[in-house]
């Protein structure tokens, strides 16, 4: 199904054509620059915490609650704006191509790439649906927390396929030099792209998603199991 | 080398501009039919067509031949253009014949896939 001459390797030549012609010279490697795959794991850090916010939401929902606009718009906005804007044109221009050349993974890549199609549509009807005008529409919040039921159970086996496989194939097959000018290259696109200190602003954006939500506090997710491990 | 491209009946947009390869080809609003915004991790994801050194352009059936050209690539190289569009490819569309991208807002604008008159099919609101 993946077409080797297609868009993805295309886009592997166009995304390495730009950084090796940044036009500047490389810089000594900085000890503080993360290496590219533990970079795009913490990214997934965001992601998962995102996921956790639509479950809340959905299980309000579910319960009869309501739906609150702005937490709903401010969470799908992260989402569109740095996983998809940002971190899957990582993963899509410099790890999945690179991957499909050495041929590994492949298949996983296709159907990774597909997720992030399907997720982009799902994530454009949640921004749409996220005002204080469409949640109160009738049937939209069962509308929207299916949207982000279907979502989340679709990212979370993802991210974690690629926390585990996908991007320990890609250490494997780059050479060190070359990770570690990755990593200053996506350090180098994140700067230019969002300013500086970009990763800690959004998970403040996220952090405080969850206060609206009553979730922020991680404790209270510690369970008490004593009713039925009664040694506990 | 040649890089052709031509127009191709696809499902849910009807007859649009393709790659040799029959990968649907796509313009960046942002662009205004002028120049190549989509710099970043906005490549990663929407591919431009490229035209290697040396290469020629051809137009495939359906395809004007006048609209074809080509504009530098801030990144190095040069982009193919139609009707003064850079073009590109997306990497959600993994089957040829898929339009997967079209009206999607993504890296800081909408996508369209684009007619062979060189009018982008933009939806009425």
């Amino acid at each position: 199904m993946l077409l080797s001459g297609g868009g993805l390797v295309a886009g592997a030549a166009a995304a390495s054509a730009g950084w090796a012609l940044s036009g500047q010279p490389a810089a000594p490697p900085d000890p503080a620059v993360i290496p590219p795959d533990d970079d795009l794991m913490r990214e997934h850090g965001v992601l998962k915490r995102v996921l956790l916010c639509y479950r809340e939401m959905i299980t309000r929902v579910q319960a009869g609650g309501p739906l609150d606009a702005q937490d709903l718009h401010d969470a799908a906005l992260i989402i569109h704006d740095y996983i998809e804007g940002f971190h899957e044109g990582l993963e899509e221009g410099y790890v999945f191509p690179r991957l499909v050349e050495a041929g590994r993974l492949a298949s996983t890549v296709t159907t990774l790439l597909v997720q992030h199609a399907r997720g982009r549509v799902i994530t454009q009807f949640l921004l749409a649906g996220a005002t204080a005008k469409g949640v109160a529409s009738p049937g939209a919040p069962a509308r929207l927390a299916a949207a982000m039921q279907a979502f989340d159970r679709m990212y979370e086996p993802h991210e974690a396929r690629e926390d585990t496989v996908v991007f320990p194939a890609f250490r494997q097959i780059l050479p060190a030099t070359e990770l570690t000018d990755l990593g200053q290259y996506f350090a180098e696109l994140q700067h230019q792209e969002f300013g500086t200190n970009e990763f800690a602003a959004v998970v403040g954006r996220v952090a405080s998603i969850e206060q609206n939500l009553g979730i922020y506090n991680l404790a209270q997710f510690t369970p008490q199991v004593s009713q039925y491990i009664p040694s506990a | 080398m040649t890089v052709t491209i031509t127009a191709r009946s696809v499902p849910r947009v009807g007859t649009v501009l393709v790659t040799s390869q029959d990968l649907v080809l796509y313009v960046f609003a942002p662009d205004h039919h002028r120049a190549i915004t989509c710099k970043g991790t906005c490549l990663g994801t929407w591919p431009p067509l490229m035209l290697p050194s040396g290469s020629r352009l051809a137009a495939g059936t359906g395809v004007k031949r006048g609209l074809l050209g080509s504009d530098p690539d801030p990144s190095g190289g040069r982009v193919v253009t139609y009707a003064g569009w850079p073009l590109y490819t997306y990497t959600g569309d993994v089957d040829p014949g898929q339009a997967t991208g079209q009206n999607l807002n993504l890296n800081g604008g909408l996508w369209y896939v684009i007619r062979p008159s060189g009018v982008p099919l933009i939806p009425r609101s």
